[in-house]
């Protein structure tokens, strides 16, 4: 009767170890996709607080330039504000490619 | 041994309970034919073996996510909206952020402190809004079209070999950071209903010795802006900052006495280590006025005083060209090294420097703007302004004299020139710094270690030793 018992505990054991290990390699879920086109959005609107949620939600977004060397120079940011902050600034980081374009 | 093997039993699945079972989902919103969705043909590329564009998108995203599960222990799954999808111009990559906050709900362990729902989640061991979304995350899917941006785009591949281009999977580590609550509930320095996000709890000021939750509005909008002074005070990050950061770089004025002093100084991607010391007297370059350079002082052109640069260090102005033509300039003209000054006074931190030149052999640095003219006054007066180029040891880079990890704080207020970045001067370069530099490794550096300090938890398989650059 112990064997038994040592027995079953022991598939038991094994059993939640191998669930355990497949649920490991089940890192991530995709759904499918349900979105109709998504519309385009605008920087202000980005940071657009609503009525509902005054402060907004601790947005942060990536804006870019490209540099004279063609690589690109990136900043994020949580206003729209400090978005055109750096956007605007005139730095040697222009876009000599799109200025040749 | 019927004990033993109950026991067996309970230690299984007791570690089990305690790696978590949560997951990160990528929540696929993009239409048929769209976003993560585009059937355009790619071949595969640096370790992605997607063949359409969509695809390659969703790996990318998906190896990042993966990254952050392995260290994130919760129960409860975090989801993250994730679409690539057109955002207004071109020079917009993306956005992120957490989708909710939450105040006073189960378990949570501050009250009346916001929290991310993600973490909120995990606390109360259940997901608090069943259905909805955690985190986020949107890409500009324009980046990818011609002339958007030039011939930049996103790079697909999980190998860091990005060239020209954008590494999505660095900036997809940097955006799920901010989801995970590298983040604010209300923009900076403001407190949502006047109570500080979890955050805030941690932002240090270390010349009020203050923290912002222990500040006046009119407080936090001065500390908002006291460059190197305002810091991330947590025990998780303090203790594992000496693993991802190195002694920083200063520029050491010996004389003339008026300027006599220690300044930061700002790092290149590229020529000498500055571990090597260098010192020397320096030198104003000074260049023909060109359509490339159009100052004398700018660096652009061929030096026109060679000869008074060489053997010494050379001084120009940050501007129109890119800092690795300056330093070929100054080596070329026989210069032992160069200081860029900066051009901007919005920062008051010399800027890090990007670029890449194998030839380049003698040291890189820029001073701050302000730094920079009181050199040039004492060199336009021809005084000899000697200098050393070194390292600090005993203390770390882009930390403050006190040894907290500064938060980014430029000296000009911009509302929302967000605090929620490690400070720039941090060298080597961290993943959470405004910039997401080129130069980033694919870790995540002292992050998870500040997301520790906020109240996540790491599972005992990732094991913290494991965590270095």
């Amino acid at each position: 009767m112990p064997r038994r018992v040592f027995i079953a505990v022991m598939l038991a054991a094994l059993a939640a170890t191998a669930a355990s290990a497949s649920d490991e390699a089940c890192t991530r879920d995709i759904l499918k996709p349900v979105g109709a086109p998504a519309q385009r959005v605008i920087l202000d609107a980005l940071f657009e607080k609503s009525a509902a949620d005054v402060y907004g939600r601790g947005i942060e977004v990536l804006v870019v330039r490209i540099g004279l060397d063609g690589k690109p120079v990136l900043a994020c940011v949580d206003s729209a504000e400090a978005a055109k902050r750096f956007l605007e600034t005139p730095i040697e980081n222009v876009a000599r490619k799109a200025r040749e374009k | 041994m019927l004990r033993r093997a109950l026991l067996i039993l309970i230690v299984l699945s007791a570690a089990q309970a305690f790696a978590g079972t949560g997951k990160i989902l990528i929540i696929n919103i993009d239409a048929a034919g769209t976003g993560f969705n585009d059937p355009t043909p790619v071949a595969p590329a640096g370790g992605n073996n997607g063949t359409t564009l969509g695809q390659q998108r969703l790996n990318v995203f998906l190896a990042a996510a993966e990254k952050w599960q392995n260290l994130l222990d919760t129960n409860v799954d975090i989801r993250v909206q994730a679409s690539f999808a057109p955002i207004s111009d071109c020079n917009v990559l993306g956005f992120a952020g957490p989708v909710s906050w939450k105040v006073n709900t189960d378990s949570l362990p501050l009250p009346n402190v916001w929290y991310p729902v993600a973490l909120a989640n995990k606390f109360a061991n259940r997901d608090l809004e069943p259905g909805l979304d955690d985190i986020q995350v949107r890409f500009n899917s324009d980046v990818d079209k011609d002339k958007c941006l030039a011939d930049t785009s996103f790079y697909y591949g999980l190998d860091g070999s990005e060239g020209s281009n954008i590494d999505l999977f660095v900036v997809v580590l940097h955006e799920l950071g901010h989801g995970l609550g590298v983040s604010g509930a209300a923009g900076a320095p403001g407190f949502r209903d006047n109570l500080p996000s979890v955050t805030d709890i941690h932002t240090y000021d270390a010349t009020l010795g203050l923290r912002w939750n222990q500040m006046s509005q009119e407080q936090r909008l001065v500390s908002v802006t006291n460059t190197g002074h305002l810091a991330w005070d947590g025990t998780e990050v303090r203790n594992a900052a000496g693993r991802f950061l190195q002694a920083p770089t200063i520029l050491d004025v010996a004389a003339p006495p008026a300027v006599a002093a220690t300044y930061e100084a700002g790092l290149a991607s590229f020529g000498a280590s500055t571990e090597n010391t260098i010192s020397g007297r320096v030198t104003l370059a000074t260049d023909a006025e060109t359509p490339d350079g159009p100052t004398t002082t700018d660096g652009c052109s061929a030096f026109s005083n060679a000869s008074a640069v060489a053997g010494r260090i050379a001084l120009v102005d940050r501007g129109t060209c890119t800092f690795v033509t300056k330093a070929r300039n100054a080596q070329a003209a026989g210069a032992i090294g160069i200081v860029i000054v900066d051009n901007t006074r919005k920062d008051c931190i010399p800027p890090a420097m990007g670029g890449a030149a194998s030839d380049l052999t003698i040291p890189v640095v820029s001073i701050t703007a302000d730094n920079g003219d009181r050199l040039k006054t004492q060199l336009n007066a021809n005084a000899s302004v000697e200098v050393t180029v070194r390292r600090q040891p005993g203390q770390l880079s882009g930390t403050t004299p006190e040894g907290f990890v500064r938060l980014f704080t430029p000296c000009t207020f911009v509302v929302g020139s967000s605090i929620h970045h490690w400070d720039t001067p941090a060298s080597p370069n961290l993943l959470m710094e405004p910039s997401v530099n080129s130069d980033l490794l694919h870790g995540v550096d002292l992050t998870i270690y500040q997301l520790l300090d906020i109240g996540w938890s790491m599972p005992p398989r990732s094991g913290r030793r494991i965590l270095k650059k």
